[in-house]
């Protein structure tokens, strides 16, 4: 794969992975609780160790990903040139999901979760009391996700295959920064004068703009992986 | 209504407040009033959902605070 193509799979991916409603929106309500039923001080002093049950989450599953790939890559068990065509059908399918079923209907921004794994993080987020508790609900936080962010991540591996072992390493360092990038943003969010309303309103004002850029991402990355497999066999 | 369904609300409603930064003499002020207000309202009817009961607690608390309304009645919309 060229390395043009490969920034640009590697940009689209960031892109989408920045804009994943459903960790922001656990923690805007964990902090938002935490504000309410503690004081600031406390809010802050939790909400970094759900900043790390998340990010340590998404390494954990990329670390997996990235064993299980290159194992494969370096054996050449695997005809990466399918592998990517079959990504690629997947983030056609995810593109129209994430149009028509990725919020729930309504002036709400619900995600299509089952209500009762909803029902149970919003329990928990609104009950956290021990530092323990916050990391195990941001590490829970981004499970639902994997729908769309499985085949995201096996995108990224596949595009760093021909990379040496320091870009690699740096890139991925850097998808997984930039995937905090939402979290810092709420918490910048509540530490200058606002409060969950504007949070709650801005959110469903940018519900539209949220589902536009996922389908242009989706789409637009499964036509660069299609034109990768195509000319460069992967 | 009973004093737990009341007691429970009037908890949650002032971690809302107190989250917003709401003065805490003034929230309980208007809350009160607003709780007073929905036992009112709601005493007539025989059986009142869990979603009446958030309606009106919405309506009543809008006269006084918008944006605790506003979160009162959408914090469990956002995931």
């Amino acid at each position: 794969m060229s390395v043009l193509v490969s920034v640009i799979i590697l940009f689209l991916a960031m892109l989408i992975q920045a804009f994943m409603q459903l960790s922001p929106g656990i923690f805007a309500l964990f902090y938002h609780y935490a504000l309410g039923k503690k004081s600031r001080k406390k809010a802050d002093d939790l909400s970094p160790y759900y900043v790390l049950g998340y990010e340590l989450f998404i390494a954990a599953v990329f670390f997996i990903l990235c064993i299980f790939i290159f194992t494969l890559d370096y054996y050449s068990f695997i005809n990466f040139q399918y592998l990517s065509f079959a990504l690629a059908g997947i983030f056609i399918a995810e593109a129209f999901v994430s149009l028509f079923f990725y919020y729930r209907k309504g002036k709400t921004t619900a995600l299509f979760l089952s209500r009762k794994f909803a029902s149970t993080i919003e329990h928990r987020a609104k009950n956290i009391k021990t530092k323990p508790d916050a990391f195990i609900l941001g590490f829970l936080s981004s499970l639902p996700e994997l729908i769309f962010t499985l085949p995201l991540y096996l995108a990224v591996i596949i595009a760093l295959l021909d990379f040496t072992i320091l870009p690699r390493s740096a890139v991925l360092i850097f998808f997984l920064l930039i995937s905090l990038m939402p979290l810092f943003w709420i918490f910048g969010f509540y530490h200058t004068d606002h409060h969950f309303a504007d949070l709650l309103r801005l959110r469903l004002k940018l519900k539209p703009v949220v589902k536009t850029v996922f389908f242009l991402c989706f789409l637009s990355l499964s036509a660069i992986i299609i034109f990768g497999a195509l000319n460069y066999g992967r | 209504m009973d004093d737990k369904t009341i007691n429970n609300l009037r908890r949650e409603l002032k971690i809302h407040a107190h989250a917003l930064d709401i003065p805490e003499g003034a929230a309980e002020s208007f809350i009160d009033a607003t709780l007073k207000s929905v036992q009112k309202s709601l005493s007539k009817k025989s059986i009142i959902t869990k979603a009446d009961l958030s309606r009106f607690v919405t309506k009543e608390l809008k006269k006084y605070h918008a944006d605790l309304a506003y979160v009162y009645n959408n914090c469990d919309t956002i995931i």
